[in-house]
This record gives structure tokens, C-alpha cells and sequence, in this order.
């Protein structure tokens, strides 16, 4: 596959029947950068991967009821972030158990990361990004390191855009201003 | 660097300053975004076959049919018991009778079970607070640099 499909294109191949070349499109489109997106909530490759193909077997299996109400984007990127937040979710419950929290969890697998070859500033941004509650970590991760609109975020989220502008404000500055104390 | 309170003064923002931090800064194994792929539709094809052919067809029937048989049976003997008919209610103590009564769902707390991005009671917050202010055309940097 040499040129990456639109979403009209992905979902009209899709409708006429074609649909593992569809979807073998679509996962084209979408996977690094849903790769990312969870990647940046649980803090691993391992889990990034696993989180990922679950996202896209959902997606496999939903696609015949997929009526366009939503973009494609904000539709598996809904998906993709669910996935992750539940798995945040188990995260925290197992944690507990081990009298772990789930922020202490993450940022170890930051600082233990085999694939991470950035610099402190980069380490202390996702660290501080990890100690986020996680309306303003979701907002955070879709608007600043994937520049969607607060629209979309909403198409995702569920939660309006006035509620999201102001969980990214909150964010946005905590962040900023930690960084700034250290660097 | 203290942060100035007039929020129209250029001021550093390393957020913003700093392009690099919009990277991700990790690498991914080689080759690891076409195997994904791959793995997944070979996963999803196999899924396809196993519910289209008949080997795969029926256990599910099989597994249906007993499924809805428990329900039917269970079904029945929760409602023999609970029937207003004077030979079966008086089998039931007042402890079986709430038990079995009871909704799964708490009537009283029914959001716990959905998942809501929001933790906590519903209590106004402080993005409560700021997202009326922002609505409302207020300047809310001011109070949030306090």
C-alpha cells in the first residue's frame, strides 16, 4: 500500500465488500499514531502493544455497525483511549494490593524504560504527564502532543469543550510550571 | 523565574519554547508497526473462519442452547418461589424474599456501575469553577497564578 487511504475511502471500500484491504488501510492510517497516544497513558511498549491490538481487533469487530455519526479519528481514537484507561484502571486496583500507586507504577516504568533515548527534560514531561488525573492527562495528550481540535477531543471524550479547555489550562500550567522549577 | 501576574507579558514558556518536548522520545523495536499489523489481521481472519465454519459453529450452539436453558430453568424456579400462589410463598424466608427482590443495580447509586471519566461525588471542583469563569469571558490566568 503505497499512499495512505482517506476515511471515505477506507469506509467506501469497506461498504463494497473489500473489507481486509479496508482495514489493512486503516490500521495504516491510524496505528503509530494511536501507538502514541496509548504509549503515552501506560508507559510501556509491552502493554503499549498489546493495548494496540486489542484496539484494533475492537475496531475489526465494530466496523459493521460504524454509521458515520463520528469521524473515523475520533471514533478509534475513543476506542484506543478507552482501552487505556481501562487498563490504567486495573493498574491502579493491582497496585493497591502491593501498596504501589499507580503514580509511583508509571513513573518507574519511565525510569526503566529500555526504549527511551531522549533527554531529562523529555523524562520529566512524561513523568509529570503520568501524574495527571486522567481527564486532564486525555485532553492533555490529544491536544498538545496531537494537535486535534477540542471538538474532536469532545467527539472522543464525551465531555464538553468549555470542561475540556479548562482541564487542558489546568494541566498545561501544572506541567509547565514543574518543568520550569527544575530546568 | 517567578511567573508575572500580567498574562499579556511575554513571559518563557517551556512548553511551548522547547519544540522537542512535542517528540516522543522512544523508538519502537525494528519493523514493529508492519508485524502489529500483520498479527492482527491474521488474528481477526482466524476469528472470521472459526465462527464460519462448522467446527467452529457448534459449541456455540451447543453453549447457546445450554446458556438459555439455565436462564429458563433459573427464571423458573425464581419465579415458582416468588409466586403469589400460597403452596411456594411461604417457602421463602423475609431474608430469601429481599434478597431475591433486590435490584443488582442500586436503586440508590446506579453510576456505579458506568464508567465516568470523572472520580469522585459531585461536588463542584475547582474545573468546575474555572470552566464557568471561562465560559463567562472571566480571565482566569490571574487566579490560577496565585
Amino acid at each position: 500500500m503505497e499512499k495512505k487511504w482517506s476515511d471515505d475511502r477506507i469506509m467506501s471500500e469497506y461498504r463494497d465488500g473489500h473489507r481486509e484491504k479496508a482495514f489493512e488501510a486503516l490500521m495504516e492510517a491510524y496505528r503509530e499514531r494511536l501507538y502514541w497516544h496509548i504509549r503515552r497513558f501506560v508507559c510501556s511498549h509491552e502493554d503499549t502493544d498489546d493495548l494496540l491490538q486489542e484496539t484494533f481487533v475492537k475496531v475489526w469487530s465494530s466496523l459493521p455497525g460504524f454509521r458515520g455519526d463520528s469521524s473515523l479519528l475520533t471514533w478509534v481514537y475513543r476506542i484506543a483511549t478507552n482501552e487505556a484507561l481501562n487498563f490504567l484502571r486495573r493498574q491502579k486496583v493491582r497496585g493497591m494490593l502491593h501498596a504501589e500507586s499507580l503514580d509511583t507504577i508509571l513513573n518507574k516504568k519511565i525510569d526503566t524504560d529500555p526504549w527511551f533515548n531522549g533527554n531529562e527534560l523529555q523524562r520529566e514531561l512524561h513523568k509529570a504527564m503520568a501524574r495527571l488525573p486522567k481527564m486532564q492527562k486525555t485532553v492533555f495528550s490529544l491536544r498538545y502532543f496531537d494537535d486535534l481540535s477540542y471538538k474532536e477531543i469532545s467527539d472522543i471524550t464525551g465531555v464538553s469543550v468549555g470542561s475540556l479547555k479548562a482541564s487542558y489550562h489546568h494541566a498545561y500550567t501544572k506541567i509547565r510550571q514543574e518543568l520550569e522549577k527544575k530546568f | 523565574m517567578k511567573l508575572s501576574k500580567d498574562p499579556m507579558s511575554k513571559r518563557k514558556d517551556i512548553l511551548t519554547d522547547r519544540s522537542d518536548l512535542k517528540e516522543m522520545p522512544f523508538t519502537v523495536p525494528e519493523g514493529y508497526f508492519a508485524e502489529m499489523s500483520s498479527k492482527v489481521l491474521a488474528s481477526t481472519t482466524a476469528r472470521a473462519v472459526e465462527m464460519g465454519t462448522g467446527s467452529g459453529r457448534k459449541p456455540f450452539y451447543y453453549y447457546a442452547a445450554a446458556a438459555v436453558t439455565a436462564v429458563l430453568l433459573a427464571v423458573g424456579t425464581v419465579g415458582g418461589l416468588l409466586s403469589e400462589n400460597g403452596d411456594t410463598q411461604h417457602m421463602l424466608s423475609e431474608s430469601d424474599y429481599v434478597f431475591f427482590c433486590t435490584d443488582l443495580i442500586p436503586a440508590t447509586a446506579p453510576e456505579t456501575v458506568y464508567y465516568s471519566y470523572y472520580d469522585g461525588s459531585d461536588d463542584i471542583t475547582d474545573e468546575d469553577i474555572v470552566n464557568y469563569l471561562i465560559e463567562s469571558g472571566a480571565d482566569v490566568s490571574l487566579y490560577l497564578n496565585e
